[in-house]
């Protein structure tokens, strides 16, 4: 064991002292290895962004809420399966609660209604076309993540009477009522007035595709007069306790059977959707992505992983007197070996080293050109960017690190 | 040519076969670093064909239209359906429009075919019935050289059919499969929303466009069908088949004019309808296309990048161990510019050879994964080239180092050099 060590030490010196010996060799070598760790590591911190930006733009929405919807949230071919679903009714997050009350073991906390379609939102001049209208009860704030940035949520009368109010969202707020406070002012919708009782906070966009801020709110009533027609959009949103989420899931499942009268043999007529069903869309691109991404870029560690055995071969060719010497004075197979591969391991440390200070350098300057792109540099990308730097090196610094052990020291001393 | 000799003392031949001796010298070195380049070349052209196969297979299946035809429509071919919709607004294209739009084309010697569409229909036959996925056609006889169908049992619609507005009509293929999969279809009364009609043809398979069937359709004279549905609340197609590929560009100007007029609009206005042709909607995909192609482009290059170092740094080596070669060669009177050139053509050498693996590799590998993706074979030609003059200038750039390096050595230094 303190032979080893030994060794092992005495590889590090020769190493050291090879690589200074050669710098320029060195260095080249060491830069095949930093450019194939940037790419690997930068399309790491890519894929992590994507990740983030996605997590991110979920997170607004609350991560413990189900919702109950007549459409699966997932692509689908066999539409006409759906189609005669029977509509889902706003009534249900009564009944729901209604269970919830007589039941307050079960993981369910509060069933929300809320009805959705878009719409113009005028007032005077101003307008804003295509917004997001959500329509809902006083109960929202208590599922919802969003504060109010001024004034109010509706409140239960409110909600209940179907009174024409109405709750803004940050980006139509600043529209219709640009450096003005829009609370207490009315605004057009379709061909009703509607008093703003309150503007929410920003919430920021889903991947830059849709804003969470270009949404209003008003009472489930409300919508319910104009928009006569029901809108396939009625969903219920029910918040449940995280940590059981799965027997919450089966608990609300039985309990809209229940409502709905599905009979036993027949399968659900609804859909219970989480957010994990907009990830799990996104999931065949996110990881084709990085598939095509990952192998592209490991071609480029693999060349630098070429380069690096191509010198070790070189390296073991020059020094093949000095192997012999060492041999001839008692040096095993197993220092000789020891010694290349340090030197590739080295190497490429280095090389992993710088690779992973540039990807930094270059991931924190994509963040502060453009601070909108979500970019990552995780601890787990430092260490996986060691990692495989130091596993390029044993493995490319190997096949020439065993050829020089094997070296006969009579043959390798009368080397020319 | 004889001027070129006295300068550079070796004729370019001898210089290529020296060249090739010491690759050939030390075969492990070269190997290996051509196949840093082969890699590298590998990585650039697999991604281009993989993206080159999928491109050109999807841009197969965009035959929507025939080839020398285009459709004018109220909306565009390819438009999400969000709920926003911003061309909901404009005017339906009704039927007299479209009539005056046919006569004012008329002398164009263009076939003009009108067409409108039911989407999801169900079609019934005796006790069988489709999904509701089935798209009922009013148009006439024209319609199937239009959207490029082909008759494959039985007979087209006929103007007299159109005329009359005669109950027949002609099935899609997959249609025909689920209704009446086996036995003479031709004279069957198929049912769609009460209404029956006699089968007189059904079409040859078109197969799918981005996974959907184009086969699941009922072709009806347009004269029944605005008869059974009415004329309100619809929007005409109206497909214009120029005679020849030459006319079509003209007939598509006459088509955009004579739109205009028929629907009112001023100068200033924007065009409230869609002209689109197999072109327009092989463009539009080729957008996309070329900036997905532009960004793997751009990443693959990386690994050549690493190989163009492992070029360099073996040919330094090579360099440092012909030292002495060098200096016997200059001290002979060879000049700067043999002994650059010599080591450049040598980093050539092992990048072109390189170069020629990684493209053999490449095309073999990216059509695996094309094939693996239900594409097509290509050899994408351009890319090739452009990969192959990629590893060259690589070879040259970064072999101008060592060659420099080995130009510049001094020949006393390097003779003596041990």
């Amino acid at each position: 064991m303190k032979r080893l060590l030994f060794e092992f030490n005495e590889s590090i010196r020769i190493a050291a002292q090879q690589i200074r010996a050669n710098r320029m060799r060195s260095a080249l070598t060491a830069l095949g290895v930093i450019i194939g760790i940037v790419a690997v590591t930068l399309m790491g911190s890519a894929i992590g962004g994507i990740d983030r930006g996605v997590n991110d733009s979920l997170a607004v929405v609350g991560d413990d809420i189900l919702y109950v919807t007549k459409w699966p949230w997932r692509d689908i071919q066999d539409w006409w399966n759906y189609r005669n679903r029977p509509k889902i009714r706003t009534d249900y997050a009564e009944q729901i609660n209604d269970y919830v009350r007589e039941h307050p073991e079960i993981p369910i906390k509060l069933a929300v209604p809320a009805d959705e379609m878009m719409t113009n939102v005028y007032r005077g001049d101003y307008a804003v076309n295509a917004v997001y209208t959500l329509g809902t009860t006083a109960d929202f704030p208590k599922i919802g993540r969003g504060d109010m940035l001024e004034g109010r949520f509706f409140n239960e009368t409110e909600s209940r009477g179907g009174r024409n109010v109405v709750v803004l969202g940050f980006d139509v707020a600043d529209a219709l009522f640009p450096g003005d406070s829009p609370v207490g002012k009315t605004v057009r919708i379709r061909d009703q007035q509607f008093t703003v009782v309150g503007v929410a906070t920003k919430q920021g966009s889903f991947l830059g595709m849709f804003s969470w801020d270009t949404m209003v709110i008003i009472p489930l009533q409300s919508f319910r007069k104009m928009f006569m027609r029901a809108t396939e959009g009625a969903q219920i949103r029910v918040q449940i306790d995280r940590s059981r989420a799965d027997e919450a899931r089966m608990e609300l499942r039985g309990i809209m059977r229940r409502i709905r009268g599905v009979s036993p043999e027949m399968p659900d007529n609804f859909e219970i959707n989480t957010q994990d069903s907009i990830k799990k869309q996104l999931d065949p691109v996110r990881n084709g992505l990085a598939l095509a991404g990952f192998v592209i870029t490991g071609l480029a560690l693999f060349v630098g992983a070429i380069g690096i055995m191509n010198i070790t071969y070189v390296s073991v060719k020059e020094r093949t007197r000095e192997i012999g010497t060492r041999k001839a004075l008692g040096a095993r197979r197993r220092a000789i070996l020891l010694q290349f591969l340090v030197e590739a391991v080295a190497i490429c440390v280095v090389g992993g080293v710088v690779g992973l200070v540039l990807s930094g350098a270059l991931a924190a300057t994509v963040a502060w050109l453009a601070p909108s792109l979500p970019v990552v540099f995780p601890l787990w990308l430092i260490l996986f960017g060691m990692a495989i730097s130091v596993a390029t090196g044993v493995v490319s610094g190997f096949a020439p690190a065993v050829n020089a052990s094997r070296l006969d020291p009579v043959e390798a001393l009368r080397y020319e | 040519m004889s001027d070129h000799k006295r300068h550079l003392g070796l004729p370019f031949s001898e210089i290529l076969r020296m060249a090739w001796v010491s690759v050939c010298a030390h075969k492990l070195r070269s190997a290996l670093t051509m196949l840093g380049i082969a890699i590298g070349v590998f990585s650039v052209i697999g991604a281009m064909t993989v993206i080159s196969a999928l491109q050109a297979s999807i841009e197969e299946q965009l035959n929507v239209l025939g080839s020398t035809s285009f459709q004018i429509s109220k909306y565009p071919a390819i438009h999400s359906h969000g709920p926003i919709n911003p061309y909901a607004n404009r005017r339906n294209i009704v039927i007299g429009q479209a009539q005056r739009v046919k006569e004012l084309l008329a002398d164009t010697g263009a076939t003009i075919s009108l067409n409108v569409n039911r989407w999801g229909r169900q079609v019934f036959y005796e006790d069988k019935k489709t999904n509701p996925n089935n798209n009922l056609v009013g148009t006439d006889e024209a319609f199937i050289t239009g959207r490029s169908y082909n008759i494959g049992l039985g007979r087209n619609l006929t103007p007299d059919d159109v005329e009359y507005g005669r109950a027949v009509c002609v099935i899609g293929a997959d249609t025909r499969g689920r209704l009446i999969p086996v036995g003479d279809p031709i004279g069957a009364i198929v049912r769609v929303d009460g209404q029956g009609y006699r089968v007189v043809g059904i079409l040859e398979r078109k197969g799918e466009l981005f996974g959907q069937s184009q086969d699941n359709l009922v072709i009806i004279p347009i004269t029944r069908f605005l008869q059974v549905y009415g004329r309100e609340n619809r929007s005409i197609g109206i497909n214009v088949q120029a005679r020849t590929q030459a006319e079509m560009g003209g007939a598509m100007d006459r088509a955009y004019g004579a739109m205009r007029v028929v629907r009112g609009l001023q100068p200033e206005d924007a065009n409230d309808f869609e002209i689109f042709s197999n072109d327009t909607l092989v463009n539009a995909f080729a957008k996309i296309a070329n900036v997905v192609g532009a960004g793997a482009f751009v990443i693959s290059l990386i690994a050549l990048l690493a190989a163009g170092v492992g070029i360099m740094n073996i040919m330094l080596v090579s360099v440092t161990e012909r030292t002495k070669e060098i200096g016997i060669r200059k001290s002979l009177g060879a000049q700067r510019r043999a002994i650059l050139r010599q080591f450049l053509i040598e980093a050539m050498v092992i990048a072109q050879c390189g170069g020629l693996i990684g493209i053999a590799m490449g095309v073999g590998g990216g059509n695996l994964v094309a094939k693996a993706m239900n594409a097509g074979a290509v050899f994408p030609v351009g890319w090739t080239i452009v990969g192959f003059v990629f590893c060259s200038a690589i070879g040259v750039g970064f072999g101008f180092y060592p060659a420099w390096k080995a130009a510049r050595l001094d020949p006393i230094e390097a003779l003596r050099f041990e």
